[in-house]
């Protein structure tokens, strides 16, 4: 699940349209959007991969909200 | 001649200093019977004072107090009414942590309400001040008060504020209404404010619901450009234009996610407002029938 | 009781809220916003179970500072790990001081509505260039200053310009002493590092009668007593921590090491003649007894009991005015030897002088 990854303090909500995910640091006050869903977010948490293209700049954006896999970021960038 | 009164803005009471007789009389010419005398619990204790000195008489100056606090640095004596309004405003803003707050112009029918969310220059004032005109009820022209798990907005009436060449253009469309003196010069260029129309006055404490979000950008060689936002953009948009709602934490966060969830979203490019208006009438307003 | 009497009663005992007449609520907020007690009180009125019983006016200022409250205690854990990370590589520990070590260290006490606008740390005096480079590395910047303040700060006091974060905002005063040395007055440093410990969270603070001492010489061992009532608040609730007898012994000690017995006496007088503070008797009987009343204590209990109680412009009267002015004196005669104190006070004047011909907008620097 999408809850268990997030970092502390981290609150997430993805819209009903499946546009995509909104992150928020209720310490920093920062807000991230991604056009990615839920499911998508989920498969990139767990193994990895993703079907959009997702840069090493947004991977790192993510970093800041959710424990993600490590990973080199020419895989990323693949 | 000091004046010290009471303004009743709801859901705000302002008390009002002045030494400035050019705020005294803005005052009066905008707020009408808003303006009393002396109200029982103000919640804001502002003042526009002359500045001491020689600058009394050289390019003389005003500042603003929110009671011992100064936030701006002082400015030219003839922008002292414009400085009021904009310190009244960073009282909301500053403080008011109970409703989630929007730089947004605010505008209803039959009790459902738009959102224009917009950054100076997109012509929000124009548009606020022809629909508040044109039928439509103002509740506010800076400042959505969203109540906090809702689709609630709070009117905050307050007067319009118009900037250089909308300035002319609402003189011309609405030359019966009732405008302040000019603040020329200002951070945003040459200001004005407009009282709105007397029936939102009428109705500053009635709730409405939000039923649509509109980010209005003016082009000067667009009649009407409508895109739908997907609720992500929506959502991002909203958040860049939120005053207090990184202080207020989950709870403003929930409540424009699930604004954003519920009602569409708009970005409009035009320079024909009664297109516009047709188009939100149809769109936001009837849809719901 | 007008407003200043009720924020005296209200500290003392929170349930009195409840009777309150519900005119008076309107000077008593404006006092407490004024002294940046909101969300101090608010938190006592709900320990006391009266909140809910308060007129909606009252509850609506009280909620809205409590929610920026909490706001800056979440913040300042994540800027502290934020420091603490940054410092590492230095080698250096920052102390966290102030408001920001009672958010820390006692947030369930007096830290649970403190409001301040900067993170105040200690660092040795050797590590203070390295560190404030490498905060600026990291997005820290000096905000700017007239030369002459800038002279002033790096030249004779105990802290360099303070630092802000360009985009948090966050503000950090970087400290390495907590006296500004000039006066002459200021304690070997390493007496209070003797007095440190660390949070359940790993942030090093100092001990409960150290930091005590610490806000004591802050508060007394100044001239400016803007806050001075949230200050007294400060202490009344630091001392209402003590509970044990080695707790009111070692505050004793670091007084007498660090030279600072007087200001040590005076804020438990005024802590007690002001907000009936209880001290057990043989620590205040030893305190009198090293210190006693001296000839001008009549002078300095009119201006203390003044500055130190909650003010405000609207209910000022000219002995209040007249107690600024003592203090401001005092402080000054404190902090500095006689020719620097001078030369202060006439840049400071002839500055006056021009802010009064000229308006204050003169002398400010282009703010962003």
């Amino acid at each position: 699940m999408l809850h268990d990854v997030l970092l502390e303090h981290v609150v997430v909500h993805s819209f009903s349209d499946g546009s995509g995910t909104v992150f928020f640091n209720q310490v920093t006050g920062e807000t991230l959007g991604v056009s990615l869903t839920a499911q998508q977010l989920e498969r990139l948490v767990s193994n990895g991969e993703t079907d959009t293209s997702v840069q090493a700049q947004e991977l790192h954006a993510l970093s800041r909200m959710l424990k993600l896999p490590s990973q080199s970021p020419g895989k990323a960038n693949a | 001649m000091p004046s010290h009164q009471s303004l009743l803005l709801p859901p705000f009471t302002f008390e009002v200093r002045t030494d400035i007789p050019l705020v005294v009389d803005n005052l009066k010419r905008l707020y009408g019977s808003r303006l009393v005398d002396m109200a029982s619990y103000p919640d804001y204790f502002v003042s526009v004072q002359k500045a001491e000195g020689i600058r009394r008489f050289y390019r003389p100056q005003a500042r603003f107090f929110a009671d011992q606090q100064e936030p701006f640095q002082p400015l030219q004596q003839q922008q002292a009414y414009a400085m009021l309004e904009w310190g009244m405003n960073w009282c909301v803003a500053t403080h008011e942590m109970q409703y989630v707050i929007i730089h947004a112009a605010v505008l209803a029918k039959d009790n459902k309400a738009i959102l224009f969310p917009a950054p100076p220059g997109s012509g929000k004032s124009t548009l606020t001040t022809w629909l508040a005109f044109h039928g439509w009820r103002l509740l506010s022209d800076e400042m959505a008060l969203i109540q906090p798990h809702s689709r609630t907005v709070i009117p905050f009436v307050r007067p319009i504020c118009l900037k250089n060449n909308s300035i002319t253009l609402a003189k011309q469309w609405f030359p019966d209404a009732i405008y302040s003196t000019v603040a020329s010069d200002t951070h945003k260029g040459d200001v004005i404010h407009l009282s709105p129309p007397e029936s939102s006055w009428q109705q500053n404490k009635e709730p409405a619901e939000i039923v649509g979000v509109v980010f209005p950008n003016y082009r000067s060689d667009t009649e009407l450009d409508i895109y739908k936002l997907d609720k992500t953009q929506s959502f991002m948009q909203l958040a860049q234009n939120a005053f207090n709602y990184g202080v207020i934490g989950n709870d403003g966060f929930v409540t424009l996610c699930q604004l954003i969830d519920r009602v569409a979203g708009f970005e409009i490019f035009y320079n024909d407002l009664a297109l516009v208006a047709e188009f939100l009438q149809q769109e936001l307003i009837d849809a719901g029938r | 009781m007008q407003g200043a009497s009720w924020l005296i009663a209200l500290i003392k005992e929170p349930q009195l809220a409840a009777t309150v007449p519900k005119q008076d609520w309107v000077l008593i907020i404006r006092l407490l916003r004024k002294q940046q007690l909101l969300a101090r009180y608010s938190h006592l009125f709900r320990q006391a179970a009266v909140f809910d019983a308060l007129p909606a006016y009252a509850r609506h200022h009280l909620q809205n500072a409590e929610i920026l409250a909490r706001k800056q205690c979440n913040q300042v854990a994540f800027e502290a790990s934020e420091l603490v990370t940054l410092l590492a590589p230095l080698k250096v520990t920052p102390l966290f001081l102030k408001g920001a070590a009672y958010s820390l260290a006692l947030g369930a006490s007096i830290g649970q509505g403190r409001t301040y606008s900067d993170i105040d740390i200690l660092v040795p005096k050797e590590a203070i260039t390295s560190v404030e480079q490498r905060l600026a590395l990291h997005g820290y910047f000096g905000e700017p200053m007239t030369p002459y303040d800038q002279h002033y700060y790096r030249q004779w006091t105990h802290e360099i310009p303070p630092v802000r974060h360009h985009s948090r905002g966050t503000i950090i005063d970087i400290h390495h002493n907590l006296v500004p040395p000039v006066s002459g007055r200021a304690p070997d440093i390493s007496h209070f590092l003797t007095h440190l410990v660390t949070t359940e969270q790993g942030y090093q603070v100092l001990t409960l009668p150290a930091m005590t001492l610490h806000s004591i010489i802050h508060l007394l061992f100044n001239e400016e007593f803007k806050n001075g009532f949230r200050d007294l608040t400060d202490l009344h609730l630091l001392f209402l921590q003590f509970k044990q007898p080695a707790q009111w012994d070692a505050l004793f000690e670091l007084a007498t090491a660090t030279g600072f017995c007087t200001e040590l006496f005076l804020a438990c007088r005024y802590c007690r003649s002001i907000l009936a503070t209880a001290f057990p008797d043989d620590f205040y009987q030893r305190l009198e007894r090293q210190h006693g009343v001296t000839k001008n204590q009549a002078i300095l209990d009119f201006a203390f009991k003044r500055v130190l109680a909650p003010r405000h412009p609207v209910t000022d009267n000219w002995q209040d005015k007249l107690a600024d002015t003592l203090c401001w004196l005092r402080g000054h005669w404190l902090k500095m030897p006689v020719s620097i104190l001078l030369w202060h006070l006439i840049v400071k004047s002839s500055r006056g002088a021009m802010v009064a011909v000229l308006g204050k907008s003169y002398f400010e620097p282009e703010r962003r």
